[in-house]
């Protein structure tokens, strides 16, 4: 049986499942290889592993929303990603979604007032 | 060091389509040596091939690494998964219900052939693989949507009243086939008695009988059928269960008048035995077809009784 943690992480995940794409798009508005992509996601507070993020980058260049070319770097081919013009037209659509969302989630998750305070 | 990662690589490779194999590698290879490279580095030494084996443990497993890029991540996904739920459980009970009968007949006439019935292991596994495949297909070339959609408020079974379970109507569809499948000769049944070398074949009486004792067993596959995709046509499944079972007892109570039922024969019993064991028999089959006709006429009471429960219950108010 799945003890709080186990579910708490489920959750967890479930949650950081949809943001994780906003994050890599908003991310790639500046170019990036897989590496450097990880890395400014992890920086920036939202880790991501390869086995999810490279299928990901595949399925988002196949839906139009990246392009991507292959360049030598630090003795390396390297794959660059960016967004496409499609891609960020997506992505402010989704952007609205997301605030519209959070400010939505925020207004639910206020504390209620309690009766004591009269208000 | 390079022979791990390339060994890892390939084992990746290997699961990949072929178009994407070489472009997928090549990036994971970038990856791969990126964060080796930077581990090396805050730990100012090459690594050793076990701190190696367990990065690349951490990199995942090449099959389910491979997996993530395959366009099919799953065979049954969660939108058609309760449809092959439920079409499995249906055929489970159905075959468990066939198979019951064959080994409740197997112990009192005898040992069926086995060439006639297959193994129920073998049954249950075509059957499970052919659901999972039709399912798989449906859910790659299919509409599970449109499948979902597929369904009327109006015919579903009432929230009150004793109607038949799914259960029991697919059951009884079990039992019926058997007997369907015996009748029109699909299988058979050992009719030697082992030992005594006695042999029981059915009288003339059934030949007479053969074609309506066939509609009838079609009529109740058909009238449990109808009960299963319609459960909400209650009149009309209550009515035409009725029917079934007022038939049933019409054909059995006509069968009974012929007296004699099955034709007893052995090489090795006397004339005198063989006469005894004749009778002995008709005065059995005489006494169970009574039991059947009993048994006919109180289904068809039932029936009446759920029908005036349904009406009790529909009347009644609602409970809070």
């Amino acid at each position: 049986m799945p003890n709080d943690t186990d579910i708490f992480e489920t959750l967890r995940l479930e949650l950081r499942r949809g943001s994780l794409i906003l994050a890599v798009l908003g991310q790639l508005r500046a170019e990036h290889y897989g590496y450097t992509l990880r890395k400014a996601l992890a920086d920036a507070g939202v880790e991501i592993d390869e086995g999810a993020l490279y299928p990901m980058l595949r399925r988002l260049e196949a839906q139009g929303l990246l392009a991507s070319e292959w360049r030598e770097e630090e003795r390396r081919n390297k794959r660059f990603y960016r967004l496409s013009d499609e891609g960020r037209v997506v992505l402010d659509r989704l952007v609205g979604e997301w605030t519209g969302l959070n400010a939505a989630v925020d207004a639910i998750l206020k504390p209620i007032p309690s009766k004591e305070s009269g208000t | 060091m390079s022979d791990l990662i390339d060994r890892y690589l390939a084992a990746i490779a290997r699961e990949l389509p072929a178009a994407q194999r070489a472009d997928i590698i090549a990036e994971l290879r970038d990856e791969l040596m990126s964060r080796l490279e930077a581990e090396e580095d805050r730990l100012g030494r090459p690594m050793t091939t076990t701190e190696l084996e367990s990065a690349l443990r951490d990199f995942g497993n090449p099959l389910v690494v491979a997996g993530r890029f395959r366009r099919t991540q799953h065979l049954i996904g969660p939108k058609i998964f309760p449809f092959w739920w439920q079409a499995i459980k249906v055929t489970l009970t159905v075959t468990a219900a066939v198979y019951v009968v064959l080994i409740v007949l197997a112990i009192l006439v005898g040992r069926h052939g086995g060439a006639d019935v297959p193994s129920p292991v073998l049954v249950i596994g075509f059957a499970f693989g052919l659901i999972t495949l039709l399912f798989a297909l449906a859910e790659r070339f299919g509409n599970p949507e449109r499948l979902a959609r597929r369904w009327r408020p109006r015919r579903l079974p009432p929230a009150r009243g004793r109607t038949k379970s799914r259960f029991e109507i697919l059951v009884e569809m079990g039992m019926t086939s058997v007997a369907l499948a015996w009748w029109t000769g699909l299988i058979h049944f050992q009719n030697v008695m082992p030992g005594t070398g006695l042999r029981v074949d059915l009288a003339p009486v059934w030949a007479v009988w053969f074609w309506p004792i066939l509609t009838y067993m079609v009529f109740e596959l058909a009238v449990n059928g109808h009960a299963l995709l319609r459960p909400a046509q209650v009149w009309l499944n209550g009515g035409l269960a009725i029917g079934r079972n007022l038939t049933g007892a019409a054909i059995v109570f006509h069968v009974r008048k012929a007296g004699h039922y099955v034709e007893v024969s052995s090489p090795r019993l006397s004339p005198e035995a063989l006469e005894t064991m004749q009778a002995n028999f008709d005065r059995g089959f005489h006494f169970g077809i009574g039991v059947a006709i009993a048994v006919f006429v109180a289904l068809a009471v039932v029936e009446v009784w759920r029908l005036g429960q349904f009406v009790r219950l529909r009347t009644a108010p609602s409970p809070a």
